[in-house]
């Protein structure tokens, strides 16, 4: 079994993967307001989305993509998450996206192979 | 020697920083990109970036082993889930400073509790969402790239009569 190469290669670089889910968001569901109906949709496309472009990064790292949509409506919303990885290795990032009818939280979490 | 002493301890406060610190700790400006905020959350350890290169991974020897001992069967990890939840919200009604703090310890607690079940070579993911019930709609999705032999996840939810909880559990196996 060939050894990866250990450094930047192989990190799980914060700043490209945010870039990545604000890009998934915005193209999803940039200037729309809520719709029941298209919700669905909605989230499947953003996942899949993030996905398709962590996929073509290249890096040997499993994913773990989540999206939540909730409709805007005063209603508080509480996320949290607790994980048992590899620190040198593995990280997560959390967008959290909104507009004035709707709230997108996406969740990242890489996990070298 | 001494530059390796000063990285130990850097690893070290980082450490310790991400065992106390939340999970929303806003390291940019919100920024308004035309009708939406986007804001950006990350965990600590990457916040300011203390350490510029990663430490090498370090070299495991080969085990010769292609399956998991134990199989992260969901069907197992989904009561544990359900029992945890229910035991820390029958009797909640939704605070904002409660909850958040409650959806931080729902989820160590979960995590544990499948520690202690022991899947060697497995790492866990836990994320719990507490949402306050204001008749809005939610929709909750998730995908993974992963080993679909290998690879599992379980979920778990619970509501009352204020407030909405889900649970969902992956277990990825380390080769």
């Amino acid at each position: 079994m060939d050894d990866f190469q250990s450094g930047e290669e192989t990190a799980f670089v914060v700043d490209e993967v945010s870039n990545i889910i604000k890009e998934a968001v915005e193209g999803a569901i940039g200037g729309n307001a809520y719709q029941h109906n298209k919700v669905n949709q909605w989230t499947s496309n953003v996942v899949e989305q993030c996905l398709n472009q962590l996929t073509k990064l290249g890096k040997p790292f499993k994913y773990i993509v989540t999206c939540v949509i909730m409709q805007k409506n005063g209603a508080g919303l509480h996320t949290a998450s607790s994980c048992f990885w590899d620190n040198t290795t593995d990280g997560s990032c959390t967008v959290r996206w909104e507009n004035k009818t709707m709230y997108c939280i996406v969740s990242v979490f890489g996990l070298a192979i | 020697m001494s530059l390796a002493a000063t990285y130990a301890k850097n690893v070290a406060g980082a450490n310790l920083d991400r065992n106390t610190s939340s999970l929303f700790d806003l390291s940019r400006k919100p920024q308004a990109t035309g009708s939406s905020y986007v804001t950006l959350s990350c965990e600590p350890s990457h916040y300011g970036s203390l350490h510029t290169t990663r430490k090498s991974r370090t070299n495991l020897e080969n085990s010769y082993r292609m399956e998991p001992t134990k199989k992260f069967v969901s069907d197992k990890i989904q009561p544990l889930i359900q029992t945890v939840l229910e035991e820390k919200l029958s009797h909640e009604t939704y605070n904002a400073e409660k909850c958040a703090e409650l959806s931080k310890s729902i989820s160590q607690e979960i995590k544990l509790r499948i520690k202690a079940l022991h899947y060697d070579r497995f790492k866990i993911v836990c994320t719990v969402s507490i949402g306050e019930k204001k008749n809005q709609d939610i929709m909750m999705g998730s995908r993974c790239v992963w080993d679909t032999d290998k690879d599992n996840y379980a979920s778990g939810s619970y509501a009352n009569a204020s407030l909405f909880s889900i649970a969902v559990v992956y277990g990825l196996y380390y080769e």
